[in-house]
């Protein structure tokens, strides 16, 4: 078993995985089986695993679901972990792969819904702008390394409090009342602060992305 | 306008506002379109990465090895 050939690009606090808390009975199987192409597909994990359940929450709107198609996704890969050796563009193709699984999810939960309620309810509505919104997304866009420059350049780019209360709400997922009592101001102020960093960022990826 | 976008998008609407709120997008393109916009602007956000992801992922993949190390073994 070689946990540090697993975990080789991750900080030296966790090089061992049995010292992440929770984590003492791994069994070590898979990870005794892990050959160059599984420590490809660890890699790929442990790079991608995070921004794509984020990517997948933004239109699937449920966290629990997103866990779930990407969670799916990963077996996936993991079942033909031999080819991913002859992908040339990881990015894309993990983009690619995450579009298409949550497009098939909402159109898979729109069905169900309409069975259930037999009327277009209200998360069928919101699966409906979700679907054409993502159907819109360009993941090829996406899965260039300018945007991640171009958006961090963006946030960047706001006034401090400004990015401060962004950065609670869209980072650390706090809710508009939990930000005002943090800061001691007001909801109003995180609402029209939260207006402001999005208009302001929209306008600079737009300039950027064009 | 926007800010019922932004407040949607940060579900900050209670039931009764994101009723009128999702109505009145299908009504409205310019609306529409803003959502969509604003849709994809938190698309790109979420790529961008964060202090806990490296964490996050371990801890994830752990679990994922170990459900794959059960799923054979039932096998």
């Amino acid at each position: 078993m070689n946990h540090n050939l697993l975990l080789s690009d991750t900080p030296k606090l966790y090089s061992n995985p049995n010292s992440i808390p929770g984590h003492h009975h791994i069994s070590p199987k898979s990870i005794e089986s892990t050959n160059d192409n599984g420590l490809d597909f660890s890699k790929i994990y442990l790079s991608f695993y995070p921004k794509l359940v984020r990517f997948a929450t933004v239109f699937v709107v449920f966290e629990e679901d997103a866990e779930n198609i990407i969670q799916d996704l990963f077996l996936g890969l993991w079942e033909s972990k031999d080819s991913l050796k002859n992908i040339e563009n990881i990015n894309a193709y993990m983009y690619k792969l995450t579009k298409n699984k949550c497009l098939d999810h909402l159109k898979h939960k729109m069905v169900k819904e309409r069975f259930i309620v037999n009327t277009q309810s209200l998360y069928e509505q919101e699966a409906s702008l979700k679907l054409h919104s993502l159907e819109n997304f360009d993941v090829e866009l996406a899965s260039e390394e300018r945007v991640e420059k171009i958006v961090s350049k963006a946030i960047d780019k706001l006034p401090p409090k400004c990015r401060e209360i962004f950065i609670l709400s869209r980072h650390d997922g706090l809710k508009y009342k939990e930000i005002s009592d943090k800061l001691n101001i007001s909801v109003n102020t995180v609402e029209t602060q939260m207006c402001i960093a999005l208009k302001k960022l929209r306008k600079s990826v737009r300039l950027l992305l064009n | 306008m926007i800010n019922s976008v932004v407040k949607y998008l940060s579900g900050e609407l209670t039931h009764e506002e994101k009723k009128f709120f999702l109505l009145s997008v299908t009504d409205d393109k310019t609306q529409g379109d803003d959502l969509i916009e604003f849709d994809h602007l938190l698309g790109y956000l979420s790529l961008m990465p964060q202090k806990e992801d490296t964490i996050k992922a371990q801890k994830s993949l752990l679990n994922f090895l170990k459900e794959v190390d059960t799923k054979k073994e039932s096998e």
